[in-house]
């Protein structure tokens, strides 16, 4: 009965969320296949670790650091797995719909270049571009402000050279 | 292009998002394919496979007269009851290192690595206490001569015996780390390069 329950509030906390776990994995998987797999993981992951989930942080904030951490540690990219489950379906394009205006070929470019980042960077990126302030991004990654800030500039240099490039 | 510019067309895609079906309770029944679950798969196969092997040959023992006293084959329960212990110690740390980031991702790769670092001392540890063990077994069997069929090794003079136990304690340690690197040796390097990406 309780576990019931407890399935119910975390299907609707992930329904609520679950495009933090998309972005996520199109931010991490290369292929679609990897996106499915990795979205898998994440739930998976979080599913487990929800009974621990006393809610002292945000959800979302919760949800960013076991989504990452299983992106970033436990994911491998697999080449010729067979799905498991029933989410052949999904489909993981995110910013990709949006590639309709004249800004199109640029958007492409700088997904590109973000893509050529290390795991950390690519985490760091994803929560800058989903507005989250150097606190929370803190709070996530463990890396303290002062030094987030320092990736920060790093990072967006480095997009702009390969972008140039 | 900035990456600020990006910031829109991220924020677009929020709007435009409008979910996916997908059917939760069969997610959850999935088994998760990273490189630890496949390590745990195989621990896990290991623990069953090694002590039903042990009962198997101790089977054979009790119900054969003949080789009640094998020697070799006592060795090789124990054997396989150590290597049992040891399998058994892996899937707990793989069980430990699944655990969720409680605080940010890099206390937890950092934790990761320490938990690993450890472990590999422990292991080495581990196995030259048995070792240890082991070697005083046998000398204390040929000491009293219970077993016949270690006459062979007894018969050989105590410098020679003492070399290759000598060996065997230089050998151990890289026997040790090298199959403790074949299991989390490419994992080690990966939290270690996400930890210096971090620092």
């Amino acid at each position: 009965m309780e576990n019931t329950k407890l399935h119910q509030t975390f299907e609707q906390l992930l329904k609520a969320h679950e495009l933090l776990v998309y972005k996520i994995c199109r931010l991490y998987g290369d292929t679609e296949d990897d996106r499915k797999d990795l979205f898998q993981d994440i739930v998976i992951q979080l599913w487990k670790a929800y009974p621990k989930f006393r809610g002292d942080a945000k959800f979302s904030t919760w949800l960013y650091r076991i989504g990452l951490n299983v992106a970033i540690t436990q994911f491998r990219k697999q080449k010729n797995k067979i799905y498991a489950s029933d989410i052949e379906s999904m489909n993981l394009v995110i910013a990709d719909d949006t590639y309709s205006t004249e800004k199109d070929e640029q958007f492409k470019e700088m997904y590109a270049a973000i893509e050529k980042l290390n795991d950390i960077e690519k985490a760091i990126v994803m929560l800058y571009l989903e507005d989250k302030s150097y606190e929370e991004m803190e709070e996530i990654l463990g890396i303290s402000n002062g030094n987030l800030r320092v990736k920060m500039n790093r990072i967006k240099e480095k997009l702009r050279q390969i972008t140039k490039n | 292009m900035e990456l600020d510019d990006l910031k829109q067309n991220w924020k677009k895609a929020d709007q435009q998002y409008k979910g996916e079906d997908y059917d939760l309770s069969k997610i959850l029944t999935a088994k998760a394919g990273g490189p630890l679950d496949a390590l745990r798969v195989a621990y896990k196969r290991q623990l069953i496979f090694l002590p039903a092997t042990a009962a198997f040959l101790t089977f054979i023992c009790l119900s054969d007269k003949t080789l009640n006293y094998n020697a070799m084959i006592w060795s090789a329960v124990l054997m396989l009851l150590f290597l049992t212990y040891g399998y058994y110690r892996n899937y707990k740390l793989i069980q430990v290192m699944q655990q969720p980031a409680e605080d940010g991702i890099k206390q937890k790769l950092e934790k990761d690595l320490q938990v690993l670092h450890y472990n590999v001392k422990r292991e080495l540890l581990l196995y030259r206490f048995f070792m240890i063990v082991f070697i005083a077994a046998l000398e204390i069997t040929m000491f009293y001569d219970l077993v016949p069929s270690y006459k062979g090794w007894h018969d050989i003079i105590i410098p020679i015996r003492l070399t290759v136990y000598a060996l065997l304690f230089i050998v151990q340690p890289y026997v040790t780390k090298y199959f403790f690197k074949q299991s989390y040796g490419q994992y080690i390097n990966k939290l270690q390069e996400l930890v210096d990406q971090a620092s």
